[in-house]
């Protein structure tokens, strides 16, 4: 991990963590050289333990979403779910990255309330 | 990290993230990494969907973005002397020469289709055989071509060498082993040897780290360790599950030959003659009836895989999964109109 070109850029958020740095280096790369997408943002949720990130999507209506790392077996509650939200301010969706232990990340959105599909710039 | 260039009898892997439990195992070197795929398809490329070739797929990009004719025709001025020692006989300079300045014109089909331009730069800078002269005028399309790829491989092999120069390109990707799938290697095949900050670990450090919980004999490394364990001895090639759904997913030959072709969802059970004791809520019908609706969507056959724990296990030695038990269950959606006859 350490080896990684990449992993300075997001060593100060492992080294907070350290529980949770497998989950922020992995959902990283994943965004920065999977995904491409380079533009990215670093929130610290202390609530939750984890860093999320903020990647500019220009297909979508909203630019801005929000990414969260999360383990296979973590429990979610509503109540974590609001307090999220309340902590991210105005964001009206949350994407969360579910890890596999073997690298393969699964991406859910959930979104606050009643939504429709999301429209796609064209 | 310390990886042995040896066969897969002696591999060495790091142990990622030393806090209580380990995330996972990974493997650097490339021909270790080469081994543990092409030997049976073990771990996954973090930065790939099954086999770790993301140098590659970036290779690829940046060559199919570098070819076109502008392209081309750079990398015939800039290379002159590459491209004209393959294959070129001299001798047909001078006959070129000849008919250029004896301006006879060539009647080319109009059916062929090629780039004028294109061919006027790779003559005049004299590139022809007495053969490719004939190209040209029968089937320019194929000589354009044939000077295409001449090119493609000059520009491969330039932006590999600049590439793998930088060590940056090579150290972005890596294997990474499930930590069931390492402790298969290490216990079952006894073929790795899995090192933690530098000290080689024991199948019983194995052992007792990988668990999460040790007092648990229904703890989830185990359970998954024991279907794990069980259908990689039948011979599937048993890969994660996550995206479909379940716990695994089962090939038959590989992730490279074909999709796989059942879905393993595991069931843990304590041992108990009288009534059954399901460890968890058994899944609802509800749950049953979604979970195989996604597997039927992807083209798998649904199995339930119950684990009975025995009561009373010593978990000191991983010998104690021997008395762990299977039983299998296969789930199909029956329909009555489409059954009748």
């Amino acid at each position: 991990m350490e080896k990684n070109p990449l992993y300075s850029n997001i060593k100060e958020y492992c080294d907070k963590y350290p529980s949770k740095a497998y989950n922020i280096f992995q959902t990283y790369i994943d965004l920065y050289i999977v995904k491409k997408w380079k533009d990215i943002k670093f929130i610290d949720l202390k609530n939750l333990k984890t860093i999320a990130f903020e990647i500019n999507n220009n297909s979508e209506e909203n630019e801005k979403s929000i990414v969260i790392p999360v383990n296979i077996n973590e429990t979610w509650s509503i109540k974590i779910l609001n307090e999220t939200f309340q902590d991210l301010g105005n964001f009206s969706s949350i994407i969360y990255a579910i890890l596999s232990p073997d690298s393969a990340i699964v991406y859910y959105r959930i979104s606050k309330g009643i939504v429709p599909p999301l429209k796609l710039k064209n | 990290m310390l990886i042995r260039n040896e066969s897969i009898s002696n591999e060495t892997i790091k142990l990622e993230n030393n806090l209580d439990v380990p995330a996972c195992v990974i493997i650097s070197n490339k021909k270790s990494i080469k081994n543990c795929w092409n030997n049976g398809f073990y771990g996954k490329g973090n930065l790939s969907r099954s086999e770790p070739d993301w140098t590659e797929r970036i290779l690829k990009d940046i060559i199919q973005k570098n070819s076109g004719h502008q392209t081309i025709i750079n990398c015939l001025r800039n290379n002159p002397k590459q491209v004209n020692t393959m294959n070129v006989n001299k001798d047909s300079y001078r006959f070129l020469n000849k008919l250029n300045n004896t301006s006879i014109t060539f009647k080319i089909s109009k059916s062929i289709n090629y780039n004028k331009q294109l061919l006027v730069e790779i003559q005049s800078l004299g590139l022809s055989l007495i053969q490719d002269l004939f190209s040209i005028i029968f089937n320019p399309y194929k000589f354009f071509n044939y000077i295409k790829n001449i090119c493609e491989n000059l520009i491969i092999k330039k932006v590999k060498q600049k590439c793998i120069k930088s060590s940056d390109l090579l150290n972005m990707e890596y294997l990474q082993l499930d930590l069931v799938e390492a402790f298969f290697l290490k216990y079952a095949l006894n073929c790795i040897s899995i090192k933690n900050k530098n000290k080689e670990m024991s199948i019983d450090n194995c052992w007792n780290k990988f668990r999460k919980d040790i007092n648990n004999p229904a703890d989830l490394f185990i359970l998954k360790y024991v279907a794990y364990h069980y259908y990689r001895s039948q011979g599937w090639i048993v890969k994660e599950g996550l995206k479909y759904g379940v716990d695994y997913v089962l090939y038959q030959k590989g992730p490279a030959f074909s999709h796989s072709e059942f879905a393993i969802s595991i069931i843990p059970v304590l041992e108990d003659q009288d009534n059954l004791n399901y460890i968890n809520k058994l899944p609802t019908v509800h749950e049953i009836n979604c979970t195989n609706r996604v597997c039927n969507q992807v083209l798998k056959k649904l199995v339930f895989c119950y684990i009975i724990i025995p009561k009373n296990i010593n978990l000191d030695s991983a010998d104690c999964l021997k008395m762990y038990k299977i039983y299998e269950v296969r789930l199909k959606r029956w329909n009555p109109d489409k059954t009748r006859n």
